[in-house]
């Protein structure tokens, strides 16, 4: 299959069952570089699962992963989902795909520095002293270089998502997947994080964003993806999306109406 | 109470306080050690070796210490092929047969121990490790079993004095330990509670010591808690 020669990251005809249930029905996506992708949809659309299946975290049970037009190798297993073929292929696909999660899950008997320095120092085998100056200068980028010496418990958790968007930064990752990253979050922090994502996107930093938060679909987002039931319903750019909901889909109209509500 | 007959068997109480210790540490290292493995397998349930490392904790959990401890010491010594074999130099030890009792009976509860912890490790963790490239062997290493073995600390330190009382014993098969050498003195001299209190109080002074130690263990790895 040809890619476009800017594309970062291309997934193809991701479909995925959970026994008989399809959740994901052929999904497709590419990211070029800088893009900033929302996808959106009510629970149980499948969105996260997909952003899952990007980097293998849920299996997928068909589809093609494409990074910097390379094909990373499938294989089929006896459970009938596709696995990476070799496992230093899918390390070093991670190393450049980003993830951050819904409940930020830094290691809890790490401090912030060292949560920083792990994945570089142990996984990507750079000397300490240049991962400690690279864990310094994210942890400053998000805000969070005063609180380098504390536990993850001891942070909000407003902190705590930044800290782990400073890990996932660290890698110097390709691309950054977000799940869902301000949804267990009180609303009263939803902000701070925001607003570093939004930095993020302003410096061009390709993005994939699964989010409830429409603001941020809207305004920072150049492309926004509405799953529903496994399916992509609308898919655009948000200005058109937003502007006049009721000239796509039905559905994509009321998920617009509930959401301002 | 006659003090200066304890105070002149210092000695021999010396000698069963080196001997309980050693005795102990060791027991607690070899059966650490061997934990790990059998918590894994069983926590991940990898198939057949899962299986055995149940059967290994019903079998040494589910019979008494004691006659674990006369199987080892009495009964290997009763086959021929073991008295020729090249282990025999340490079975016919009793010290060595305490060790290797107190070992393989407490790596079946440190097992379980470490297995409950294991499981407890949110599967959060693991994809973070997962996703930043880690191999599952080195997302276990560096970031789960770190993680349990903190949380283990509490219900370890228990464990560590069970063994400790568990290792009196030894004396029963000869070994002089704390309690072997009160009742060596208990023999001698016909003496009752010169040998056992001295005895006591040096549990109860060790006991003291390690309930320090793990409050300070506690204090450094659990903090992040």
């Amino acid at each position: 299959m040809s890619q476009q020669t800017n594309s970062i990251l291309s997934v193809q005809n991701i479909e995925k069952y959970f026994g008989a249930h399809h959740v994901l029905k052929g999904l497709s996506l590419t990211a070029c570089s800088g893009d900033v992708i929302s996808i959106l949809g009510s629970s149980g659309s499948g969105k996260s699962t997909f952003l899952r299946c990007i980097n293998l975290l849920e299996n997928p049970s068909e589809g093609q992963l494409f990074l910097d037009g390379k094909e990373l190798n499938l294989s089929r297993h006896r459970d009938r989902q596709l696995y990476a073929t070799s496992s230093k292929d899918l390390a070093e696909y991670r190393t450049q795909v980003g993830m951050v999660f819904q409940s930020f899950n830094l290691w809890p008997h790490l401090t912030v520095l060292e949560n920083v320095i792990e994945g570089p120092v142990h996984v990507e085998r750079v000397s300490k002293s240049e991962a400690l100056e690279r864990a310094e200068a994210y942890l400053d980028k998000v805000g969070v270089l005063d609180r380098k010496d504390y536990y993850p418990s001891q942070l909000s958790g407003g902190q705590q998502q930044r800290a782990a968007i400073a890990r996932a930064l660290a890698m110097e990752p390709k691309v950054l997947l977000f799940d869902e990253p301000t949804s267990a979050l009180d609303p009263e922090l939803v902000g701070e994080v925001l607003k570093v994502m939004q930095q993020l996107a302003a410096e061009g930093r390709t993005m994939l964003v699964v989010t409830h938060e429409m603001g941020f679909a809207r305004n920072v987002s150049n492309q926004v993806m509405f799953l529903n039931q496994g399916t992509v319903e609308t898919n655009g750019c948000p200005e058109e999306l937003f502007s006049s909901p009721t000239n796509h889909t039905q559905r994509w109209a009321e998920f617009v109406s509930r959401a301002y509500d | 109470m006659d003090l200066a007959l304890i105070y002149d068997n210092w000695e021999l109480f010396a000698r069963g306080l080196q001997n309980t210790i050693i005795l102990v540490s060791c027991s607690l290292l070899f059966g650490g050690v061997l934990a790990v493995p059998l918590a894994m397998v069983q926590a991940y349930n990898v198939p057949v070796l899962g299986k055995l490392a149940l059967g290994y904790s019903y079998v040494f959990r589910g019979t008494p210490l004691l006659v674990q401890l006369f199987i080892i010491y009495y009964g290997l010594a009763q086959f021929e092929t073991v008295r020729n074999s090249i282990f025999w130099p340490v079975l016919r030890e009793p010290f060595y047969c305490a060790l290797i009792g107190f070992s393989l009976n407490g790596a079946a509860y440190a097992s379980e121990i470490f297995r409950g912890a294991l499981l407890d490790v949110g599967k959060g963790y693991w994809e973070a490790a997962m996703a930043c490239g880690m191999s599952w062997a080195a997302a276990f290493r560096r970031i789960i079993l770190p993680i349990a073995l903190r949380k283990s600390i509490p219900a370890y330190s228990n464990e560590v004095i069970f063994v400790l009382h568990g290792s009196v014993l030894a004396s029963t098969i000869t070994v002089v330990d704390i309690l072997g050498a009160g009742r060596q003195l208990n023999g001698t001299y016909y003496v009752t509670y010169e040998g056992f209190i001295t005895a006591a109080a040096l549990y109860m002074a060790i006991v003291f010591t390690l309930s320090l130690v793990f409050r300070a263990l506690e204090f450094k790895f659990l903090r992040f808690m």
